[in-house]
């Protein structure tokens, strides 16, 4: 049988593996995804139970927006051509500090102006402050965007016009969150529900860049955050469809066993069927530390990648609890979309806190159905919570407790919002799932179920890793990574955004070949 | 240039210095780092494959005959790589790989042995496996599987199990025939101490010496403290200490506090239909009424919805896998998924009733018909045409894409 040959392998069909193989495909490349799962997605999935169909990961897209002006996901993902059926959500976050003495409740709107008013109703004489880090963050998200104008190199001519026009945007990009909203005068309680969302970007204020922090804040303000109707599984199987339809090719239940590289260039992959796969042109959306540390030949491992990979921090593990009720949002009194529920409003003791079982407290409560309406049958409604674990928690956990251990932080969570919303939930489950570290380890193959790659922390931020992404970071001919442990950050638009990165980066190697 | 209404004097103090040296200390905080090859695997991962093995191989141990059923127990087959079975939550399955006159197919069991027995040093389960009329798979299993036989099974799957999250501390299980297995399963965990819940099983069956399971229920129930009781309910023979006729409201409203109970309810078809009549009358919520798998939904062409221009017809059916196609044909009362495994084709299955998506695949082309009660897709693979072969009936030729199991 003659075999089709590829111009290039996807190893993973994740977000950033779908973008990547999307963006090649368009660019005319033969490309072949190979995926462990039989369903694409990765984290961007959803599943049945009864008469429920849960979100696994999605809670919302950033930088999408619509209208004439979208954000650089939204053109992206149209210009793959993807039919979705997108829905914008209302409201920014509510947030819930239950410090005794600093404590807090707030609900916040999306819209920049109604977020600075609500802020100032929330925290009176914090309007000038916010509105100079709204400023600013416009002013970051432009510099973003003239960034990408050059594809994130701007060279000659363009790095001295970005000294002139972004040299504050390159002064903010080093400070941390919280040394720059300290520095704004910003007040104490203002700053810790701006740094609600720090969850979502896996590391603390100390650590996060104020310049990427903010610039997502105001584009999720600006432009709304952003879900899809039928689950983040019709963006995957989108991308399925427009992949085969530019030429590709998905192979599902084809898990990727080693990727053969001989003096510092890639050949091929084997599959765990044995079956190999011959190509010199392959972008992993799996993490270094499991391309390294599982399936590749140990001596081929350069230097720098194992320095590398020891230098990181290891980022969230995730624990999600899904519960579909038999009554509706309303009727049991369920408010918001997103609430942040924390113990304490220090986004770095919330850092330490998440690092064990005993102490981290905290959790995000997530209501479909208060975006979308009609999420679960009439009388019914989707609630979820998720926790972000900041260490390998279950690192002690047998199997004869895991069971009994699932349940009680589940148990314990729902307690914890009954007593602090007033609601009756417990009397009203009718489906629940509960997927810990050890599910997400199992479903999407990370280390400890790592689902946000690495942290940034502050000298791993997303500028640097951006700057070393094409060259610098580049250490075997013919593999470059892509996903949520990306340049770009976790979150999905941020693996679409790496996906196109280095698929670009990739096709530009292989000129580079000829 | 831009405007922007931030107050300028606050980055005092800041230069593009830090930024333009971003990439040294980056690559300095690297260049001090440790060289050695970073763990890549962790207790999660170990949890992770421990909890889910994609395949385990056993041996069978012991059969136990059981007049129309056998019960076979199952250990680890080492030397093929299983070290030991994977714990599980009482009432899960296993789906069970078996090849046989070229047919390929896998078939659910419930797990009927105590999860504790999974777990301890000589690790085992038990299926019982009834003899009925249409199970061709079942018969196979009866009259080949012998003591030291390699068999192949899937990690424990499904989700009809108790959990204090969501179910009543107290349980009423309606079961019919093999029905049982999952709740013997549960009646062990609770004498054991791994659950911890009280249950009453309400046992159906056509007269005493037809009830599977009986004295092993009997001792499970004993050794349980008073959490696990069982009524016998016959409908063909009358005998003190058991319930007559079938098992009506009436009865289920005497054994159970309507108040504060969860029901489940594992059996036959037939089972599944009277009840369908008499739970209605409790007056329970949805979530308080709870039902094993389906199973295969049979022929559907009777049905209301059913397009009659396909019935009694055969289709043509193009198989891809990868970069390979088989073409077969399909009757169109049978599923995708059976033409498939009778012409040897290795195509995915576990739960065989619609639910579960481990058969998932790409309609390519062509239609198909599925009953509306088995629909457990998603909604976008719906808009994409995706579809679960265990379900789906063909309406025309039809081109699908599955992903072939290993062999
Ligand atoms: C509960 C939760 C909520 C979240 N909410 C949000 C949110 O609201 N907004 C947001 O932007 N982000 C959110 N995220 C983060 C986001 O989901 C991830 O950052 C993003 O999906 C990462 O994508 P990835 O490209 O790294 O791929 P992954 O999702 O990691 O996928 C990797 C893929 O590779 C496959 N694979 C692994 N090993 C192999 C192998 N050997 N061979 C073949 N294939 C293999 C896996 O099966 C998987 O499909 C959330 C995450 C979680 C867990
Ligand atoms: S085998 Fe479970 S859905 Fe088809």
């Amino acid at each position: 049988m003659s075999e089709k040959t590829y111009d290039a392998v996807v190893i993973g069909a994740g977000n950033g593996g779908l973008s990547a193989a999307a963006y090649l495909a368009k660019e005319g490349k033969r490309v072949l995804v190979l995926e462990k799962n039989n369903l694409p997605g990765g984290c961007a999935t959803s599943f049945r139970r009864g008469r429920f169909e849960f979100e696994a990961t999605l809670h919302e897209l950033c930088q999408m927006g619509d209208g004439p002006e979208p954000g650089a996901v939204r053109q992206l993902l149209d210009d793959y051509g993807l039919d979705v059926d997108w829905v914008p959500i209302n409201e920014s976050f509510s947030s819930v500090n239950r410090d005794p003495v600093n404590g807090f409740d707030v609900f916040m709107p999306d819209g920049v102006q109604a977020f600075i008013d609500a802020m100032e109703k929330a925290v009176p004489g914090s309007r000038e402050s916010m509105t100079s880090v709204m400023e600013l963050a416009r002013m970051c998200g432009d510099g973003v965007k003239w960034l990408a104008g050059y594809h994130n190199e701007p060279e000659g001519l363009a790095k001295a016009e970005m000294l002139m026009r972004y040299h504050d945007l390159m002064k903010v990009v080093p400070v941390s969150t919280d040394d720059m909203l300290r520095r704004l005068g910003v007040p104490d309680k203002a700053r810790e529900i701006f740094e609600s969302y720090w969850d979502y970007v896996s590391a603390d204020s100390t650590q996060m860049s104020f310049a990427v922090y903010s610039f997502m804040t105001y584009t999720y303000l600006s432009q709304k955050p952003w879900i899809a109707r039928k689950r983040s599984h019709e963006i995957s199987l989108a991308f399925d469809r427009r992949i085969r339809e530019m030429g590709g090719d998905i192979w599902y239940r084809s898990e990727v066993k080693r990727i053969d590289i001989e003096e510092g260039q890639a050949k091929g992959v084997e599959l765990s069927d044995g079956r190999y796969i011959p190509c010199p042109w392959i972008i992993s959306n799996l993490m270094p530390h499991v391309v390294y540390g599982r399936m590749v030949e140990p001596s081929e491992v350069p230097l720098r990648e194992k320095k590398l990979m020891n230098a990181r921090i290891m980022g969230q593990s995730c624990f999600t609890i899904y519960l579909g009720l038999d009554a509706s949002a309303q009727e049991i009194g369920l408010k918001g979309y997103d609430t942040f529920v924390r113990t304490t409003g220090d986004t770095h003791q919330q850092f330490e806190n998440a690092s064990s079982l005993e102490t981290h407290k905290d959790y995000c409560v997530t209501v479909l159905s208060n975006a979308i309406q009609d999420a679960s049958e009439k009388g019914t409604c989707l609630l979820q919570f998720s926790k972000f674990f900041t260490s390998d928690v279950f690192k002690d956990v047998s199997i004869k407790d895991y069971f009994k251990l699932k349940d009680k932080i589940a148990l314990d969570t729902i307690k914890d919002y009954e007593k602090l919303s007033g609601c009756d939930i417990r009397n009203h489950i009718e489906e629940v799932v509960v997927a810990t570290p050890e599910t997400w380890a199992r479903y999407i193959g990370t280390p400890q179920g790592d689902v946000y790659g690495y942290v940034p922390v502050s000298w791993d931020g997303m500028f640097a890793r951006v700057t070393a992404g094409h060259k610098i970071d580049h250490a075997i001919r013919g593999l470059r990574f892509c996903g949520g442990h990306g340049t770009q950050m976790d979150g999905y638009s941020q693996a679409y955004l790496s996906g196109a990165e280095q698929a670009r980066y990739t096709l530009l190697d292989m000129k580079e070949a000829r | 240039m831009m405007k922007y209404g931030y107050d300028k004097s606050k980055l005092k103090g800041l230069g593009v210095k830090p930024f333009l040296d971003m990439e040294n200390v980056r690559n300095k905080k690297i260049e001090e780092a440790g060289d050695s090859l970073a763990q890549a695997v962790f207790n999660s991962n170990i949890l992770a494959s421990k909890l889910h093995p994609d395949v385990q191989y056993c041996l069978v141990k012991e059969v136990i005959d059981r007049g129309n059923a056998k019960s076979f127990v199952l250990v680890p087959d080492k030397e093929s790589g299983t070290e030991s079975l994977s714990y599980f939550r009482a009432g899960q399955y296993i789906s069970v790989a078996l090849e046989f006159e070229g047919n390929a197919v896998c078939k659910p069991y419930s797990i009927c042995s105590s999860p504790l027995d999974a777990l301890c040093d000589d690790s085992s389960y038990m299926i019982t496996v009834e003899r009925n009329k249409t199970g061709f798979a079942s018969d196979y299993i009866l009259d080949n599987w012998k003591p030291d036989s390699k068999v192949m099974v899937s990690g424990p799957l499904g989700d009809f199990y108790w959990t204090g999250l969501r179910d009543s501390e107290n349980v009423v299980a309606i079961a019919g025939g093999s029905g049982i297995t999952p709740f013997y399963s549960m009646a062990c965990a609770i004498a054991d101490g791994i659950e911890d819940f009280s249950l009453t099983i309400l046992y159906g069956n056509r007269c005493f010496d037809s009830i599977l399971l009986r004295i092993e229920l009997e001792q499970a129930a004993l050794r349980s403290r008073g959490k696990v009781r069982i009524v016998n309910v016959l409908s063909d023979e009358m005998r003190p200490g058991c319930e007559h006729g079938f098992i009506s409201s009436e009865i289920i409203r005497k054994y159970t506090d309507l108040e504060d109970c969860t029901i489940l309810l594992c059996g036959p078809r037939a089972m599944y239909s009277y009840e369908d009549t008499q739970i209605p009358l409790l007056g329970l919520p949805r979530r308080r009424v709870r039902r094993d798998l389906f199973g295969e939904y049979g022929d559907p062409t009777g049905d209301s919805l059913y397009p009659v221009l396909a019935k009694g017809k055969t289709f043509k059916i193009t198989v891809i896998m990868r970069d390979k196609e088989t073409v077969i044909s399909c009757p169109s009362e049978m599923t995708l998924l059976c033409a498939m495994e009778k012409a040897g084709v290795h195509a995915p299955s576990d739960c065989r009733s619609g639910q579960c998506g481990w058969c998932r695949s790409r309609l390519e082309s062509g239609n198909v018909y599925v009953p509306s009660s088995m629909d457990g897709r998603r909604m976008a693979d719906e808009k994409f045409g995706w579809i679960h072969p265990c379900c789906s009936y063909p309406l025309s030729d039809i081109r699908l894409e599955i992903t072939e199991l290993k062999a």
